[in-house]
């Protein structure tokens, strides 16, 4: 399984998150969810769309979000 | 006297709540603290035929847990006001994700009102919603409304007065709705002693909270040991059959659930826009921040200079006018006291509502939010988040909102870390220091002059903050934040705001500079002006102060600066009639300002900083570093600038 950090801009399915859930599911990351990883640069948060929301996440917390 | 009504505006953040709120209440406002805490509470009031109604808005909040402030505020709102209509606020390109919140005020017992928000938005990007079947779904009213374009606003009032709508009852899964019998039944034969607001709400969303290990409703029962590991079991029991925890397959279920509700109601459509790729890239972003933030100072000196001029002007002709008129035994205290103080003060009001203007508009446009994520990496290196920035660039008009924004930092940590720091910052006051001696010393290289001056300051903010991370304990907060979409600005709300916070500034004017001024001008004048209050009180001060070139007029300037920062500029001015150029060096106004910019934070942010943390013991060390960091700066400054030949 591979969290966002590791995959390229596009759409995924969240398989799984883990750590602060709470935050992710009130941002409608949950299991099942459509995500687009709208842009990933070398450092800094990456950009994500869900829904039609944009939110940016830290790359620590980006680490617990799994998709295929 | 007429009947009263209460109306509360519930909704996720940027659905656009606060423009309707404008928009129902029109210029009827009235802003205060919520009890307790110094959150923003926002009331309003409309009259509707033979019915007044006041209008509250709670905070942008994602969901009714009780384990934020905001949350816990709007939560409690709503315990505690079960009479009042609950308008539901949704940002219609999101209603999904925003139906969660409204699914948690059904099982609250409420049956709100429901409004799409921002639906020409929606429908320009092919999002449409059949309002009719979505309301026989949710049993509810459903109107559809933008508040920048005023639509639905009279059918919103109207519904408010006559509108008696019973939500359906909504159900889970099996699984989940038979623990939730199971808790109810428990709660029923229990009879647990729970103060009497909660024993007013439904059984069932205490069963569904306590399943979900809601803090405060789990503070509420924790006494009852037996009910607690009753609950545990059953917990465990579900988890058993489910193979993962309780809390998210609850999350799963109100998700599911938004689901059904909008099959069938909904025709779904993705937005794109995708400027932000520019925007927060880590090189790219940080031109353009650039950019902006010198177009904004160009703004605010450029156009506050213009209307600074007028208003000293305006002062100088009634000054002498006074002088005329009056008779002698009152012209001092009124020419050279009072005026002297606030007119030095009030030019530097247009800067400072200019400043607010240009904050409040990169706010509404969405840029703001942009910023944090840009900012985020270079402040994670000096202990703080990106979020930490919104609260900084706020201090930039008045460390007292300031320190109120941190809120929103999770991070105990980071949260503190901020706090501390944030009175570095130059607020607008300390920017009237800077112009008074930029433009009294420095004409020539006044840009210089404010640059050295912010220079030292941020180094100085950015050396605490990595020294502070060292010590200060606790985990750092993890970096995720809602961009919310690029709007045109609603004007009307900008300058609603611009003024709310402009106002606090001539009311300070008007009363404690007033007053400061007059007290001042009192200190100097008695028992004789050759020797005097001051002068014994500067005399003292002196013995620390002197090391920095600073005689005791400079000392007692700086101790009528902790009421008011600009109080500095009016003693000064009262100190020195004329120009005070002829008085003191450069090197000694360039070191008054450096030590005014960095010491003790006027009284309000001490106030505001007591409130935010709640520690005496923090809030004495915040008072103690500012002071013994602007001693040490103070007195190296000068001692190298002797040094160096000035």
């Amino acid at each position: 399984m591979e969290s966002i950090l590791q995959k390229n801009p596009g759409s995924y399915m969240v398989l799984k998150v883990e750590g602060s859930c709470r935050k992710f599911y009130e941002l409608g990351i949950i299991p099942g969810s459509k995500i687009t990883i709208i842009s990933k640069n070398n450092q800094g948060p990456i950009l994500i769309r869900v829904g039609n929301s944009k939110i940016a996440i830290g790359r620590g917390m980006a680490r617990s979000i799994f998709v295929e | 006297m007429n009947e009263e009504k209460n109306i509360a505006l519930i909704g996720q953040p940027n659905v656009g709540k606060t423009t309707l709120f404008n928009q129902l209440t029109g210029m009827k406002q009235r802003i205060g603290n919520w009890p307790g805490v110094t959150v923003e509470k926002k009331e309003g009031f409309f009259k509707l035929n033979d019915k007044n109604y006041n209008v509250v808005d709670l905070p942008g909040i994602y969901s009714l847990m009780s384990d934020s402030l905001d949350q816990k505020i709007a939560r409690d709102y709503l315990i505690e006001n079960p009479g009042a209509t609950v308008i539901d606020v949704i940002d219609t390109p999101n209603i999904n994700r925003n139906l969660y919140l409204t699914l948690q005020l059904i099982e609250l017992g409420i049956s709100p009102i429901i409004c799409l928000n921002l639906i020409d938005e929606a429908e320009k990007f092919g999002i449409h919603i059949n309002d009719q079947k979505l309301s026989e779904k949710l049993g509810l009213k459903v109107i559809r409304t933008s508040g920048r374009h005023k639509i639905g606003i009279d059918s919103l009032k109207d519904s408010v007065y006559t509108s008696e709508y019973r939500a359906n009852p909504v159900t889970y899964s099996k699984l989940l709705e038979n623990a939730i019998h199971k808790i109810d039944k428990k709660l029923e034969e229990g009879n647990y002693k729970i103060s009497s607001t909660y024993q007013k709400l439904p059984k069932r969303w205490l069963s569904i909270s306590l399943l979900e290990s809601d803090p405060d409703v789990l503070k509420e029962f924790s006494k009852n040991l037996e009910l607690m590991e009753f609950i545990n079991n059953l917990k465990a029991e579900v988890e058993n059959e489910i193979k993962h925890d309780v809390e998210s397959y609850i999350v799963e279920q109100r998700y599911k659930k938004c689901d059904e509700i909008l099959a069938g109601v909904m025709v779904n459509s993705e937005l794109y826009e995708d400027i932000d790729t520019i925007v927060v890239h880590p090189v790219y972003g940080l031109v353009i921040f650039a950019a902006v933030l010198y177009l904004m100072y160009n703004f605010v000196f450029g156009v506050g200079e213009l209307f600074s001029g007028i208003i000293g002007e305006f002062f100088e002709i009634l000054g002498e006018y006074l002088l005329i008129i009056l008779s002698e035994s009152y012209s001092g205290i009124i020419v050279d006291g009072l005026l002297a103080g606030v007119g030095a003060v009030l030019e530097f009001f247009p800067m400072i509502f200019l400043i607010m203007f240009s904050l409040s508009t990169l706010e509404d446009t969405g840029y703001l939010s942009r910023v944090t994520a840009l900012t985020h990496n270079i402040m994670s290196k000096m202990g703080l988040s990106g979020k930490s920035f919104i609260p900084l660039i706020t201090a930039f008009g008045c460390s007292v909102p300031a320190l109120m924004g941190t809120r929103f930092i999770s991070s105990h940590k980071e949260r503190l870390i901020t706090l501390l720091i944030t009175p570095l910052i130059p607020c607008s006051a300390r920017f009237i220091i800077i112009g008074f001696f930029a433009s009294a010393f420095f004409i020539e290289s006044a840009v210089l002059f404010t640059m050295a001056i912010l220079g030292i300051t941020f180094g100085l903010l950015f050396l605490v903050s990595y020294v502070l991370s060292k010590f200060i304990k606790g985990d750092s907060e993890e970096y995720i934040f809602e961009l919310p979409p690029y709007r045109i600005p609603d004007w009307k709300n900008i300058f609603k705001m611009t003024w709310e916070k402009s106002k606090e500034f001539l009311k300070k004017a008007g009363t404690i500079i007033a007053l400061g001024s007059l007290l001042f001008y009192g200190l100097i004048t008695y028992p004789s002006p050759d020797s005097n209050y001051a002068m014994v009180l500067g005399n003292i001060l002196e013995i620390v102060t002197k090391y920095m070139g600073l005689d005791w007029r400079g000392a007692v300037s700086l101790v009528f600066g902790i009421f008011a920062k600009e109080l500095v500029v009016s003693s000064l001015s009262i100190l020195y009639p004329g120009n005070i150029s002829d008085f003191i060096s450069p090197l000694q106004a360039f070191v008054l300002t450096l030590v005014s910019v960095l010491y003790i934070p006027c009284i309000a942010t001490i106030a505001a900083f007591y409130l935010e943390t709640r520690s005496i013991k923090w809030t004495a060390f915040s008072i103690s570093y500012n002071i013994l960091l602007a001693t040490f700066v103070g007195i190296m400054a000068y001692n190298i600038g002797k040094l160096i030949g000035f």
